[in-house]
């Protein structure tokens, strides 16, 4: 009777523990296969390179999958800020240069991921080295042919407050999705590169990484090549070229005028080259250009007031591409002030 | 015998008249001739005052000649009546400056301006409160195309030759004849953008190269020079602020990323602001910052009162270069358009294309109200506007013509 009690006894406790047991390692296994994977759990930011004061979507991302159904814990600098089944993704806001936010998520079957983030800055500045006159406080915009001259301005700020030296970093420049090897490399922040083709337009885009891998940041900028402008001004004898008031708006309050033709945004950036053709006309007739001076033209209204229709052709022997025509009424006031007859042929 | 006597007698008185009549028709003659003779030498100069002793000059004559039709004799100064009677907009010079400036002034003395004259590179100084204007030197410098004037009065004259941007700087000294001369020293060729430090003892300049472009600081003489700054960009101009911030704006254009900053004396870049089409104007000892975008909408001003805030549009439509801040708080004076200009007008303004009439605007920046101050409605285009040290006048370029206006703020 006491053997038969025992024996009972042992069977249900058999019963009871192969059961457990064996669901504890289904489990196991399970956990096994699982963990396996978290080293595929990761972190990713959008956007890529946050500046600082941003709002930032961090997403978790699983090579196995399996996040969806599973309770995911987020963490921001060691506080917890959410949690649910599936919640792959939270909102943060970055703090100001230098700071760091720190991110971490946890799985409810012990995946792990953890992501830094600091926030940058890089500026990408870009003019060309088309023709602009002295003083001018435009951009110089690009025309075919010409070349652009980039910066890129990087705020890597470290916690202790210094910044990242630009010989720290490395730039990585790209026209389109081409890699310019020859300008890209460590600490070099500008760059010549040849500019958009006529009536086209390309991206240039820089990367920026400090060499201990701290900080990163891209940027991009669309830059679209036009047609060069011609303006004219009077050069005066008192004033020189009078940059400040283009001709065609307002008269030449005088009846002898040197008229100066300035091409902004000329390919080159030299309005003097010797492959440039100068074509003026006068009331649809050429004129011969002034070899010395072709950029310039004299007009005398012979002491009356008079009207002329000045046109200016500008082409190149060199670049092809080049084909820049204006006209402009140019009205003549004379110092005499009657009406004579227009030498010009032109009634206003 | 009496026949013979009488008619010697005769004879006589008549040969007597005819004398008499023959001086005096000699007289006469000699009188006309010598009339002709004294207006052929006036013609050529005789007896009239040498250039060098006029006030004015005999560019400033001729123009006004010009313009008027007739010859008007100008005295060396022009005394007008006190300063409560006078128009708030004055027209201090019609023709062309080409820089211009106040000077260091106690606060109970009369605000005292100092224009270069494009023409010449004459110094003249006015005086802000009896309209006086005054010729400082008999220096000249032909077609300067700018100029900049320090506190203490110093030069910078800025010309051409063959096409490269020449540069000198120099102080007046008087002289025992009345006028003064400006003792010059030339500086670097290609400085495309040039500022004065606060006391106008040094100046900071960005200078092009076929190597690449330089910010270089130096005492207001050249010497000491030190490379305080590097870019691959050459488009820049300077700012330097009362309290020692020298400021760089990218040239900007119509849609077109730009960026402006702080530039620190290790020679880092401190971003100040950025955007399409940018214009910015620091507020000295301050943080705020005034900055206009243009853009496919047009012209926009915005303020920013601190560092992390927002940015606050404001209720006027310009550039920020057509802006000042009054010297201490939260109130700007601001040149608009009258007309709403369309999409691209930068460009076509930087290159003389077009030009605006400007109405001015007194703007509470912290609370965003704004008064349009009544003026006279001639069209001027606001260009360079600078306040004095103790806010009373502001001065300014009109940009279609070049030439030199103050208005009286102080009420």
């Amino acid at each position: 009777m006491q053997y038969w009690r025992s024996f009972s006894t042992g069977l249900v406790l058999l019963l009871i523990t192969v059961p457990c047991m064996t669901f504890a390692q289904a489990e196991y296994e399970y956990l096994a296969q699982y963990s396996a994977a978290n080293p595929d759990l990761s972190l990713s930011t959008s956007p890529q390179y946050p500046g600082p004061h941003e709002q930032v979507r961090v997403t978790a991302r699983s090579a196995v999958g399996g996040l969806d159904t599973d309770t995911l814990i987020w963490y921001v600098d060691g506080k917890e800020v959410d949690q649910g089944s599936g919640l792959t993704s939270i909102t943060v806001s970055t703090g100001a240069l230098g700071s760091s936010t720190d991110i971490s998520v946890q799985t409810l079957l012990g995946g792990v991921a953890t992501l830094s983030i600091k926030p940058v800055e890089l500026d990408l500045l870009w003019e060309s080295d088309s023709y602009t006159p002295p003083f001018f406080r435009g951009r110089a915009l690009p025309s075919a042919g010409s070349t652009l001259n980039l910066q890129a301005v990087p705020r890597f700020k470290r916690s202790d407050g210094t910044f990242v030296p630009s010989s720290d970093i490395i730039f990585t420049w790209r026209k389109g999705s081409s890699i310019i090897a020859s300008v890209s490399g460590r600490g070099k922040s500008s760059a010549r590169i040849p500019g958009p083709t006529l009536f086209g337009h390309d991206t240039f885009s820089v990367e920026a990484r400090s060499v201990d891998g701290g900080f990163a940041a891209q940027t991009s900028v669309q830059v679209t090549s036009i047609e060069p402008i011609l303006d004219l001004y009077q050069n005066s004898p008192l004033f020189g070229v009078e940059y400040h008031d283009a001709l065609g708006v307002s008269p030449v309050s005088e009846s002898e005028a040197v008229l100066h033709a300035t091409p902004y945004y000329l390919a080159g950036g030299d309005p003097h080259d010797s492959g440039l053709q100068y074509q003026w006309s006068v009331n649809g007739q050429t004129v011969p250009t002034n070899t010395l001076k072709p950029e310039e033209l004299t007009v005398n209204a012979d002491q009356s007031d008079g009207v002329a229709r000045v046109g200016l052709s500008l082409t190149s022997a060199t670049d092809f591409f080049l084909s820049v025509a204006r006209t402009w009424t140019i009205s003549l006031v004379g110092i005499v002030g009657d009406s004579k007859s227009n030498p010009f042929g032109i009634t206003p | 015998m009496n026949a013979a006597l009488s008619a010697l007698k005769y004879v006589l008185i008549g040969l007597t008249v005819a004398m008499f009549v023959g001086l005096v028709a000699w007289y006469l003659f000699l009188h006309v001739k010598q009339g002709a003779i004294t207006q052929t030498d006036a013609a050529r100069g005789a007896g009239a005052p040498a250039p060098v002793s006029g006030s004015f000059g005999s560019t400033y004559q001729n123009i006004i000649a010009g313009l008027s039709g007739s010859f008007t004799a100008v005295s060396s100064a022009v005394q007008s009546t006190s300063t409560s009677t006078q128009p708030r907009l004055w027209h201090i010079s019609i023709t062309p400056a080409a820089g211009f400036g106040f000077m260091s002034v106690s606060a109970s003395s009369s605000p005292k301006v100092r224009y270069v004259e494009r023409s010449t590179g004459y110094v003249f100084d006015a005086d802000a409160d009896t309209r006086t204007i005054e010729r400082v030197t008999n220096t000249l410098t032909p077609q300067v195309y700018d100029a900049s004037v320090s506190v203490d009065g110093r030069i910078v004259e800025r010309t051409l030759e063959s096409g490269v941007i020449t540069t000198i700087i120099g102080s007046t000294t008087q002289t025992d004849t009345g006028l003064g001369v400006l003792a010059t020293t030339p500086l670097a060729r290609n400085i495309s953008s040039i500022s004065f430090s606060p006391n106008g003892k040094e100046i900071f300049g960005i200078v092009s190269s076929a190597l690449g472009t330089v910010g270089i600081r130096s005492l207001s003489d050249g010497s000491k020079p030190k490379q305080i700054f590097s870019s691959g960009i050459a488009g820049w101009h300077t700012q330097w602020l009362n309290d020692g911030r020298i400021i760089l704006i990218q040239n900007s254009s119509d849609n077109i990323s730009g960026y402006a900053y702080e530039l620190t004396s290790s020679g880092s870049l401190l971003l100040l602001a950025s955007g399409s089409g940018l214009s910015v104007l620091p507020q000295s000892d301050s943080v705020r910052v005034v900055y206009g975008l243009s853009t496919q909408s047009g012209l926009s001003l915005y303020v920013r009162l601190r560092p992390d805030a927002p940015p606050v549009a404001l209720p006027v439509k310009t550039v920020a270069d057509k802006c000042v801040w009054l010297q201490n708080g939260p109130t700007l004076f601001c040149a608009v358009p009258r007309v709403a200009v369309p999409s691209g007008f930068l460009d076509a303004w930087h290159r003389g294309e077009v030009h605006t009439s400007d109405q001015w605007w007194k703007i509470d920046v912290a609370t965003g109200n704004a008064e349009a101050l009544t003026l006279s409605d001639t069209p001027i285009d606001v260009q360079g506007p600078v306040i004095d040290a103790h806010s009373q006048y502001i001065i300014f370029r009109n940009a279609a013509d070049q030439s030199l206006w103050g208005l009286r703020i102080a009420e």
